[in-house]
C-alpha cells in the first residue's frame, strides 16, 4: 500500500540520522544562523544612508526571491523543523553575543533593547490577534497602561521596578478585560471600530486626567530598575572593559521577550490555543462544540494586553519619560503593522516584524519625516501583495505517533474492503 | 423500519415559537425523539429546519416553549451553547462549517473541548497529567478519524481545508462523534453529494447509529430518509404537520399538499 | 440665556452639515466595498488645502467677489478630492478587494498616513497650521437679540442643499440605484448588469468630492488649517455614519447632525466640556456600535451566534 509510505514520510518525526549525520546537519544549519546574523549586523551597523537603502533594497529582493522558492522553503523548513532546539539554542547565542559586537556603539545596543521591547509588545497583541483572531487597533492603551503604572508608582511611591513591572502589566490585562466586554458582541470591523474608539478615548484620557499622568507634560525622572542598590544605569566593568550601561537593558528586555516567546509557544500548542484557533476560524462551530468563546476571548485580550503592559513598563524605565504622544493612534498602527508584516499567529515572523519595523526607521534617520511616508507607502504595498506576511502562519505539522496510525489504517483496511486513499467516486 | 414508541424520549420539544421579527419561524413546535432511532425531518425550504437546529444549540433564543434533553428533562434553552454539548448533542452544518486551517486532526481535537484542560495556568506548566489528557485525547481521536477508513486519517496532519468535497462531510461526521454526543444533529448531510457519495452517507449514517448514537437528521433527499429514518417528522411552515414511519408520512396528504401545492390533493 | 441656545443650534447645525457630508462618504464606501476608509478623513484635510490654494489664485489673478471665490473653492476641491478619491480606490483598494477585514482595514490606514505625510511634507510649510482665507470673517447680522454670523448660516444652508443633491442623485437617478443596488449585493448587481467596478468609482468619485467640500467649509469656519486634521474629522465622520447605520445612506444625513448634538450638549451642560467632548464621541461610537449595530434608526437585529 503506497499510501502507508505516505504516511510514514509525512507523519512520522522519528530522527533516524546517524550522530555524524547530525554534526553535518546542525554544523551548516548553525553556519546558515551565523551567517545570516553577521549580514544583520552589517546591516544595522551602516552609517551611509546610500549604503542603508541599498542594503534594505537587497534585504527585500532577497525577500521576494525566498517567496518564489516555495520548494526551497518547505525543504528548509523542514531541515529547520528536525534540530529546532538546537537552532533556537544557536539564536539565542547570538543575540546574547550581539551588543558586545558593538561596545563603541551603545546606541545601536539601545536600538536592540528597543526591539526587543516592541517585540514583547507584537507578541503581546499575536496573542489576541494571531491566535484568537481579534482585531485590536487600540494596542498603545495596554502599552500606556504598563508604562504609566509602573512609572508613576517609581516615581510617587517610590515602589521597585521589580514590583512596577508586573504590576504594570495586570494593569494593562485589566484594560484589555475592559474592552473585551463590548467587544465581545461585536466583530469584525465593528470590533476594529470599538478597540479603536477605545485607543483614542484613552488617549485623551492621558492628556486630560493630569493628576494621573501629569498630562502633556509627561512623567518624568523615572528611575532605573535596580537590584540590590545597583541600578541599570551604572556600566559593569569587567576588568579594564567598562560595558556600555545599554546593555543593562537590552538583556533585561531580552530576556522578558524569550519568555515571551515561551508563553506564546505554550499557549499555541495547549488545548486553550487550539481553541483560539477554533474561534478564529468558526465562531460559531467553536460555541457549537463546547468551546467557551466568552472566557477565551477575555483570556485573550486579558494576556496580550498584559505583555503590551510590560513592554509599556520597561520601556518606562528605559527612556525614562512617558508622554501621551508615545500612545497615539500611530503606536497601535505601528505595533498592528509588526505582527502583519510579520506573519499573523506566527511567532517567529512576529518577532522579525518587530525587529525589523523598529530598526529600520531608526537607520533611516536621514530621510527624516519622509520616514512615515515611505511606510505608509510600503505598508499599502505590503497589503496588496503579500498580506499574509512574511512569514505566513503556515499549519504546524504536529509529531505524531506513526505507528499508532498506521496500526489503525491497517486495521480499517481489513474492514474495509476499498483501497485506502482511493478517489471517493469509484467507491460503491 | 417500524418506530419504537416504547423507546425512551432522548429530545423533546414543546411548544416551541421563534418569532423572527413577526415571521414565525418556528410555530408551536411540540415532537419527540426516541433514544436509539433514526429520525428524519422532512419539509419545504423555509419550513423551519434549519432553525429548529438552530434553537436547540441554543444559537437563538425562543420566543416561548422549550427543549428537553435527555433523562434528566435539562432544558437545552436554559443553558449557554458551548454547554449544551457536554450534555450529549452535537450537529454538522448545512454549509460546512470545518476550521479550514486547522488540521484534520485538530479539527476533531477542538469537538473534545467540553472534556479537555483548557485552563490558561495548566497551559503554560504543562504539568504531567495534562500531556498525558492531551496523549490520550490524540488517541482517541485518531480512532475517530480511523471511522472513515484512511479516508481521513491518512490527511490528518493537513488543513481540512485540503480534504475533497465529501471528505469534509465525513470530517463534519467525525468531529460530532469525537465529541461523544448521545444525539447527533446532522443537517442536511448529502446536500451537494452525487448518488454514489451519498451512498457512501447512508453506510456512515448507519455505522454511527450502530455505534449507539441516535440520530436526528433534516434531508431533502428522500431516498437517503427512507433508506435510514425509523421514524420521519414533516415539517411545514415552522410546525410539525406529519409523523410516522417514511410510508406513513410521504403519503399523508398535509405533506404532499405542503411539498406540491393544494391542487396536488385534490386530484 | 434663550440666545446661546439660539447661538448652541447653529453652532450644531454648522458642524452637523460637515459630519454629515463626511458621514455620507464613509457610509457610501462601507456599502459598496464593506471598507471603512480610514483615508477619508485625509481627503477632507486635502480638501482644505486645496480650498486654500484655489483662495491664493485667485487673490493672485485679483478676484475680488468673496462669493465667487468661495464657490471655486468649494467647486475645485470637490473635483480634486474625486479624483483623489478614485486614484486611492483604484489602486489601493481595488487590489485587496473581498480580502480579510484586516487587510483592507490596515491598507486605507496606510493609505492615509501616504496622504497625510504627502501633504506635511510637500505643502509649502506643510506641517505648520495655515491661516486660512476667510472673506466674511466675523460678519454677521442681528436678529431680534441673537447675533448670527454670515459664514455659518452660509454653511448652514450649503451643506443642507449638498445633502439634499445627495438625496435625490442617490433616489432619483440611474446611478444611485445602481449604487445602492451594489450595496445591498454586490454580486446580484453584477449578475443584473451593472458593471461594479464603474459604481463603486463613481462612489468614490461622490464621497470623496463631499470629503473635499466639508474640508473647505472646516477651514471657512475655524479659519485655520493643519495637515493632522484629518484623524479627529474621520472619528467624527464615521460615528455619524455607525449612529445612521453603516451603510445606510439616509441615516448618516442623521448621524451627522446627532454627532454634532451631542458635542454642542456636553460643552454647553458639562463644566470643562469642550475637553472632553470628543471622548462623548468615541463614547457614543461604542455604545452604539454595542448596543445599535444596526445604528439608531433602525430596530436592532438578532443575528446568528
Amino acid at each position: 500500500m503506497p499510501e502507508v509510505d505516505f504516511i510514514d514520510t509525512q507523519v512520522a518525526r522519528e530522527d533516524t540520522r546517524s550522530l555524524v549525520e547530525k554534526a553535518r546537519d546542525r554544523l551548516i544549519l548553525g553556519g546558515c544562523q551565523v551567517a545570516l546574523f553577521a549580514a544583520f549586523l552589517v546591516g544595522i551597523a551602516l552609517e551611509d544612508t546610500i549604503l542603508v537603502t541599498g542594503f534594505l533594497l537587497l534585504l527585500i529582493a532577497g525577500a521576494i526571491g525566498w517567496g518564489r522558492m516555495p520548494k526551497l522553503n518547505r525543504w528548509a523548513g523542514a531541515r529547520l523543523a528536525k534540530d529546532k532546539r538546537f537552532a533556537r539554542l544557536v539564536l539565542i547565542a547570538l543575540l546574547a553575543v550581539f551588543p558586545f559586537v558593538f561596545l563603541d556603539n551603545p546606541y545601536l545596543i539601545h536600538l536592540g533593547a528597543l526591539a526587543a521591547i516592541f517585540a514583547i509588545m507584537a507578541l503581546g497583541l499575536n496573542i489576541t490577534l494571531g491566535f484568537c483572531g481579534l482585531l485590536d487597533v487600540g494596542f498603545a492603551v495596554y502599552f500606556a497602561a504598563g508604562a504609566y503604572m509602573s512609572s508613576q508608582l517609581a516615581v510617587m511611591f517610590d515602589v521597585s521596578f521589580w514590583i512596577g513591572l508586573p504590576l504594570g502589566g495586570l494593569t494593562a490585562a485589566f484594560f484589555g478585560f475592559l474592552v473585551a466586554w463590548p467587544a465581545l458582541r461585536v466583530s469584525d470591523h465593528y470590533l476594529a471600530l470599538v478597540t479603536l474608539g477605545y485607543g483614542l478615548i484613552m488617549n485623551l484620557l492621558h492628556r486630560n486626567f493630569t493628576f494621573l499622568t501629569h498630562g502633556t507634560d509627561g512623567v518624568i525622572n523615572i528611575p532605573p530598575p535596580s537590584i540590590f542598590g545597583w541600578d541599570f544605569v551604572t556600566p559593569i566593568e569587567i576588568g579594564d572593559l567598562e560595558l556600555p550601561f545599554q546593555m543593562n537593558f537590552y538583556f533585561l528586555a531580552l530576556i522578558i521577550a524569550v519568555l515571551t516567546i515561551f508563553v506564546s509557544i505554550r499557549l499555541r500548542d495547549s488545548n486553550l490555543g487550539r481553541q483560539w484557533e477554533a474561534i478564529r476560524e468558526d465562531e460559531v462551530a467553536a460555541r457549537c462544540f463546547g468551546v467557551n468563546v466568552r472566557r477565551l476571548k477575555i483570556i485573550a485580550f486579558s494576556t496580550g494586553a498584559f505583555f503590551g503592559g510590560i513592554g509599556g513598563a520597561v520601556f518606562a524605565h528605559m527612556i525614562g519619560f512617558v508622554h501621551p504622544d508615545n500612545f497615539v493612534l500611530l503606536t497601535s498602527i505601528m505595533i498592528l503593522a509588526m505582527v502583519i508584516i510579520g506573519g499573523m499567529g506566527n511567532i517567529a515572523g512576529v518577532v522579525v516584524g518587530a525587529v525589523a519595523l523598529t530598526l529600520i526607521p531608526e537607520r533611516l534617520r536621514e530621510f527624516e519625516d519622509l520616514r512615515m511616508l515611505l511606510f505608509g507607502g510600503a505598508l499599502v504595498l505590503i497589503m496588496i501583495y503579500r498580506p499574509q506576511g512574511l512569514f505566513p502562519n503556515s499549519r504546524r505539522r504536529r509529531e505524531l505517533q506513526a505507528e499508532k496510525i498506521n496500526t489503525l489504517i491497517a486495521q480499517s483496511g481489513r474492514d474495509d474492503a476499498e483501497a485506502p486513499g482511493l478517489p471517493d467516486e469509484v467507491k460503491v | 423500519m417500524a418506530a419504537d414508541d416504547t423507546a425512551a424520549i432522548i429530545l423533546a420539544s414543546e411548544s416551541l415559537t421563534k418569532n423572527f421579527g413577526g415571521v414565525l419561524a418556528v410555530n408551536d413546535l411540540s415532537l419527540e425523539v426516541r433514544e436509539g432511532e433514526i429520525t428524519a425531518i422532512i419539509g419545504p425550504n423555509g419550513s423551519g429546519k434549519t432553525t429548529f437546529f438552530n434553537l436547540i444549540m441554543h444559537l437563538y433564543d425562543a420566543t416561548s416553549g422549550q427543549i428537553l434533553f435527555g433523562g434528566e428533562r435539562r432544558n437545552l434553552l436554559d443553558l449557554p451553547t458551548h454547554e449544551i454539548n457536554a450534555q450529549g448533542l452535537a450537529r454538522t452544518f448545512q454549509t460546512l462549517r470545518l476550521f479550514p486551517n486547522l488540521t484534520v486532526l485538530e479539527n476533531v481535537l477542538v469537538a473534545m473541548s467540553s472534556r479537555v484542560n483548557a485552563g490558561f495556568f495548566s497551559a503554560l506548566a504543562k504539568p504531567k497529567s495534562l500531556r498525558r489528557q492531551d496523549k490520550g485525547a490524540e488517541e482517541a481521536a485518531l480512532e475517530t478519524l480511523s471511522m472513515f477508513g484512511a479516508r481521513l486519517i491518512s490527511m490528518c496532519n493537513e488543513p481540512a481545508s485540503s480534504l475533497s468535497y465529501a471528505n469534509r462531510r465525513r470530517l463534519e461526521i467525525a468531529r460530532c462523534v469525537a465529541s461523544r454526543p448521545k444525539l447527533i444533529l446532522l443537517d442536511e448531510p448529502v446536500a451537494g453529494m452525487n448518488p454514489t457519495e451519498t451512498r457512501g452517507v447512508i453506510e456512515d449514517i448507519q455505522r454511527i447509529h450502530e455505534k449507539g448514537h441516535t440520530v436526528l437528521l433534516i434531508e431533502h433527499d428522500m431516498k437517503l430518509v427512507e433508506g435510514v429514518a425509523h421514524r420521519v417528522f414533516a415539517f411545514d411552515h415552522g410546525t410539525k404537520i406529519a409523523e410516522g414511519t417514511f410510508r406513513e408520512v410521504s403519503t399523508h396528504p398535509a405533506v404532499i399538499e405542503a411539498y406540491l401545492g393544494k391542487r396536488a390533493v385534490r386530484h | 440665556m434663550f440666545e446661546t441656545w439660539i447661538q448652541q443650534l447653529v453652532n450644531g447645525l454648522t458642524i452637523g452639515g460637515m459630519y454629515t457630508l463626511v458621514a455620507v462618504g464613509f457610509t457610501l464606501f462601507f456599502g459598496v466595498l464593506k471598507l471603512i476608509n480610514f483615508a477619508h478623513g485625509e481627503v477632507f484635510m486635502l480638501g482644505g488645502f486645496t480650498g486654500l490654494v484655489v483662495a491664493w489664485l485667485a487673490e493672485d489673478l485679483g478676484l475680488q467677489s468673496g462669493l465667487l471665490i468661495i464657490f471655486l473653492m468649494f467647486v475645485i476641491s470637490m473635483g480634486v478630492c474625486a479624483v483623489i478619491g478614485a486614484l486611492m480606490e483604484r489602486f489601493a483598494y481595488r487590489p485587496v478587494r473581498g480580502m480579510p477585514v484586516l487587510i483592507m482595514l490596515v491598507t486605507s490606514l496606510a493609505v492615509g498616513i501616504v496622504v497625510r505625510e504627502a501633504v506635511k511634507e510637500f505643502f509649502p510649510e506643510g506641517a505648520n497650521p495655515h491661516a486660512f482665507y476667510s472673506p466674511f470673517k466675523y460678519d454677521s447680522f442681528q436678529l431680534g437679540s441673537v447675533v448670527l454670523d454670515y459664514t455659518q448660516i452660509g454653511l448652514i444652508l450649503s451643506s443642507i442643499v449638498l445633502v439634499y443633491g445627495v438625496y435625490l442623485l442617490v433616489a432619483k437617478t440611474w446611478v444611485g440605484r445602481a449604487m445602492r443596488a451594489t450595496s445591498e449585493d454586490l454580486d446580484a448587481a453584477r449578475m443584473m448588469g451593472i458593471d461594479v467596478d464603474i459604481v463603486i468609482r463613481n462612489t468614490f468619485f461622490l464621497g470623496s468630492a463631499l470629503g473635499g467640500v466639508a474640508g473647505v467649509m472646516n477651514g471657512l469656519l475655524y479659519l485655520s488649517i493643519r495637515f493632522d486634521m484629518g484623524w479627529v474629522m474621520a472619528i467624527k465622520g464615521f460615528t455619524a455614519a455607525v449612529v445612521g447605520g453603516l451603510g445606510n445612506i439616509y441615516g448618516a444625513m442623521f448621524g451627522g447632525y446627532i454627532v454634532a448634538a451631542v458635542e454642542v450638549l456636553v460643552v454647553a451642560l458639562i463644566p470643562e466640556g469642550s475637553r472632553y467632548k470628543d471622548v462623548f464621541v468615541f463614547l457614543l461610537l461604542i455604545v452604539v456600535l454595542v448596543f445599535r449595530p444596526s445604528g439608531l434608526l433602525r430596530a436592532p437585529e438578532k443575528k446568528m451566534g
